[in-house]
């Protein structure tokens, strides 16, 4: 505002300046010309005089001529037209000096004026004696005689007439003279100054008429620089909107966009012309209805002065839009804009237009998404790790078996012959209690991630459920989403690995005599290979004191050269020592007073031992002193669960009734507990045996004890040896 | 002389919410006079205890919130309303600054935005 004043006041100091000239000027020249016209009257004024001033001695002159002529007789004729002449043109002058005079102010002033007057005063006589002198007949004048030539009575009137003026007038021609003399000097005199006074007038003018030149100079130049720089200023402009990769644009308040826009604003929006349209004509084919309809509102909001304009921007519902570009050919190509809004004020109060800015931001958001996605996909991950931490590791190991287990059987289910509808029904149902089961489990133990996974294999199976028409394909799904699930279980599985080995790490660590507790030692043990054994046996410890029950049924877990497990059976030896320790308690030991009733020492006793029990095998021993394998309950037990009908039940020998218990879905609990409700178990270490290409003995003695032997093949014989060296 | 007083109503349907913003409130200028679970009982809530602010939530059922705005508005022209909504409607959001709301507050939101959003709208013009 400050410098607009500014500017305003050096504009109008030329401009006054110049007003003022102007005005000047124009006076000077009024004054001029009227002084032009004074000069010239007094001059024509002294011409006059001047003239007159002759005329008396030519009067005079003339009359002496006359004078002569009569006395001689001589023809004066001429003389006396010449005399009429002469007054005539005397009076004429006096009237156009008199005219001269008050034309040249000089009849107001009164030494001219009198002189003037004076000189009238002395010519009236002369001029009426020169009148009567005219009536005298110029013919006539002479009368011829014997004695010659004599005078006529109007001749001798007229010599007498003539004699008379030259003899009266005498005296006033020289006055007149004298007059009209002084009156000529006088208007010299008043010519001189008014010549002068003309002189400095047009001095002045010219002074006037430079300084107006110099200002209007001073104009034009200003002109020219403010020219220059507004062409310059719209340069720049035509340079930041031709560069900027944001479009820029102005909306006015009847929605048009204005003229000048950056030019990145048509290939931003592939909009032709954007100029003169209105902006919900330039978003048309951009957006849908709804976002349109909001645009307008939004807009609306920009022009009410009294809403925040922060608030504004926080609804603005142009901030991100997906729009598809159709192509010439080809699928649409999707691009993010995003659209900002400022209002804009000119001088006054109020709103003029509002800026519009457009920028390309699919980079931005692509970017972001991949962000997102990296985020969520690192907050599973370490939700995971958090779950793993947070749950008791025994009761988790356990619940991966579980699920490993339960996978696997829905697997065998699914694979196994029958295409009938009611076949199908039956693998359905089995295969959603399994998952109702997992489910169950995990959400008691706080596992997300794998409730929302049996859920979804539970959703899939009760569409199927409801289907008519039921085929084998229509079961893909299912097996997509076990897989999954499968998967997830093996990856839990891993990580629990690592932050077991971390655990053992840490309790190693701890285990070494202060003496020894430097870096170095530290560093040693955790450098050591497969420091899991030793982990496994707390791992064990802690399963034995969480399946027991205090009081009830106690156990005492006795682990022998388990830190020699090499690391390519540490993950299988471990599977199965938890599986069967915890197997072990509930089918084998017997609640105490059922101990103390068959003689036994109360707490029940459980061996393991792995040792390397030949160059080519390794043995794991699993033993309770429990209460042994019943052929005749294993027998009930498969008929119960169908896994054998009655003739193969009548048929089953010893031995086949110990193998039985290693069939899937077989389970001797009868009551469904934490810990080994779901019957699973055995047939997952057979499994697993089988799959290392190791095999599986028992031997029991019922009330006395059983025992399982587990015989694993050495892959390295140099493997035991480093090992146990470790 | 006092310090300068505000009387604050929260409407929302949900009671969480309500509670939430209640216990939100840190603001010792502003002090809590009641809760109404929609528009209708606003405007009683209104008649009666006289509030200068609003947190007005805009979806919610017998009368929504846009258009108890709209009304309180007029009933009060000096009142100051705080919008409360998910992101995802702006067009609500727009209507409702439209109709003569002083503030906007994103859904889910925390109790310092909360209270920011509350000092904005007692500090604003």
């Amino acid at each position: 505002m400050a410098r607009l004043s500014l500017n305003q006041r050096v504009q109008w100091l030329p401009l006054a300046l110049a007003a003022v000239c102007t005005a000047a000027l124009a006076l000077l020249l009024f004054t001029g010309v009227r002084l032009a016209a004074r000069l010239q009257s007094a001059s024509s004024a002294l011409q006059l005089a001047s003239g007159l001033t002759a005329q008396p001695q030519l009067l005079r002159s003339e009359l002496t001529l006359i004078q002569r002529g009569l006395e001689t007789q001589t023809y004066v004729g001429d003389s006396l037209r010449s005399l009429a002449a002469g007054r005539t043109t005397s009076n004429q002058a006096y009237a156009r000096l008199e005219t001269a005079m008050r034309a040249a102010g000089l009849a107001a002033r009164t030494d001219a004026a009198s002189r003037y007057a004076q000189a009238r005063t002395h010519w009236q006589p002369l001029d009426d004696g020169l009148a009567r002198l005219e009536k005298t007949r110029s013919a006539g004048l002479y009368a011829d005689s014997a004695g010659g030539s004599t005078l006529t009575a109007s001749g001798t009137a007229l010599k007498r007439a003539v004699d008379e003026l030259l003899a009266t007038q005498s005296h006033n021609t020289a006055a007149l003279a004298g007059e009209l003399g002084d009156l000529a000097a006088l208007v010299r005199t008043a010519v001189v100054r008014d010549g002068q006074s003309l002189r400095t007038l047009l001095l002045g003018g010219a002074g006037l008429a430079s300084l107006l030149l110099a200002t209007m100079l001073y104009f034009a130049w200003r002109a020219g620089q403010a020219a220059r720089a507004a062409s310059e200023a719209q340069r720049q402009i035509g340079n930041i909107l031709g560069t900027v990769r944001e479009g820029l644009f102005l909306i006015a308040r009847d929605g048009r966009i204005g003229g000048a826009h950056s030019d990145s604003l048509v290939a931003l929006l592939r909009a032709p012309a954007p100029a003169g349209q209105t902006f919900e004509e330039l978003l048309r084919p951009l957006v849908d209805e709804k976002t349109l309809l909001g645009a307008g509102k939004f807009l609306g909001l920009l022009w009410k002065d009294k809403v925040n304009e922060e608030l504004i921007e926080s609804v603005n519902p142009l901030s991100q839009i997906e729009v598809n570009f159709q192509r010439a050919q080809g699928p649409a190509e999707q691009r993010y804009l995003s659209f900002s809004f400022r209002r804009a004020r000119g001088a006054g109060a109020g709103t003029d237009f509002v800026l519009g800015v457009v920028a390309d931001v699919t980079d931005r958001v692509l970017l972001q998404r991949e962000l997102e996605q990296l985020r969520a996909s690192n907050d599973s991950q370490s939700s995971l790790l958090l779950q793993l931490l947070q749950t008791e590791p025994v009761q988790l190991q356990s619940f991966l078996n579980n699920v490993e287990v339960g996978v696997r059987r829905c697997n065998a289910l699914l694979r196994s012959p029958g295409i009938g509808a009611a076949e199908l029904q039956q693998k359905i149902q089995g295969v959603f209690r399994e998952m109702h089961s997992l489910k169950g489990e995990a959400a008691a133990l706080g596992m997300d991630s794998f409730v929302e996974r049996t859920h979804a294999v539970e959703e899939l199976l009760a569409a199927l459920r409801e289907q008519a028409g039921l085929a084998g394909d229509d079961f893909v799904g299912v097996v997509v989403k076990l897989d999954d699930l499968l998967s997830h279980q093996q990856l839990l599985a891993a990580m629990q690995e690592r932050v077991d080995q971390a655990r053992n790490a840490a309790v190693s660590a701890s285990d070494i005599p202060p003496d020894k507790h430097g870096d170095t030692a530290v560093i040693s043990t955790r450098a050591a290979p497969a420091p899991r054994p030793a982990g496994l046996e707390q791992i064990l410890q802690r399963l034995a004191r969480e399946v027991s029950a205090p009081g009830a049924r106690e156990v005492r877990l006795a682990c022998e050269g388990l830190e020699r497990v090499p690391a390519e059976y540490a993950g299988v030896v471990r599977d199965i020592s938890i599986q069967m320790v915890r197997n072990a308690i509930v089918h084998g030991i017997e609640a105490r007073d059922e101990r103390a009733a068959a003689g036994k020492p109360p707490v029940g006793t459980i061996r393991i031992r792995f040792s390397e029990a030949s160059p080519q095998e390794y043995s794991l021993l699993v033993e309770d002193d429990g209460q042994g394998l019943d052929p005749a309950r294993i027998r009930d037990h498969a008929l119960e669960r169908g896994l054998l009908d009655v003739e193969q039940a009548a048929a089953l020998n010893q031995t086949g009734a110990y193998r039985m218990i290693f069939q899937p879905g077989f389970s001797t609990a009868s009551e469904v507990t934490e810990h080994a409700g779901r019957g699973v178990g055995l047939d997952v270490v057979n499994t697993t045996v089988r799959e290392c290409g190791g095999r599986i003995g028992i031997s029991t003695q019922p009330g006395k004890y059983t025992r399982f032997k587990m015989m694993l093949p050495r892959h390295d014989a140099t493997d035991p040896a480093q090992s146990s060296a470790a | 002389m006092d310090a300068p007083h505000h009387r604050l109503l929260v409407v929302d349907d949900s009671n969480v919410i309500r509670k939430r913003i209640e216990r939100a409130n840190e603001l010792p200028e502003i002090e809590f006079v009641g809760a109404a679970r929609n528009g209708r009982e606003a405007l009683e809530m209104h008649a009666q205890l006289r509030p200068t602010l609003v947190t007005m939530d805009l979806t919610m059922p017998e009368m929504d919130g846009a258009e108890c705005v709209a009304i309180l508005v007029q009933r009060d022209p000096q009142i100051r309303i705080l919008v409360i909504s998910a992101l995802a409607d702006k067009l609500t959001a727009i209507d409702a600054l439209e109709k003569g709301a002083s503030g906007f507050l994103c859904k889910p939101f925390t109790d310092r935005q909360l209270n920011e959003a509350l000092r904005k709208l007692i500090s604003a013009q």
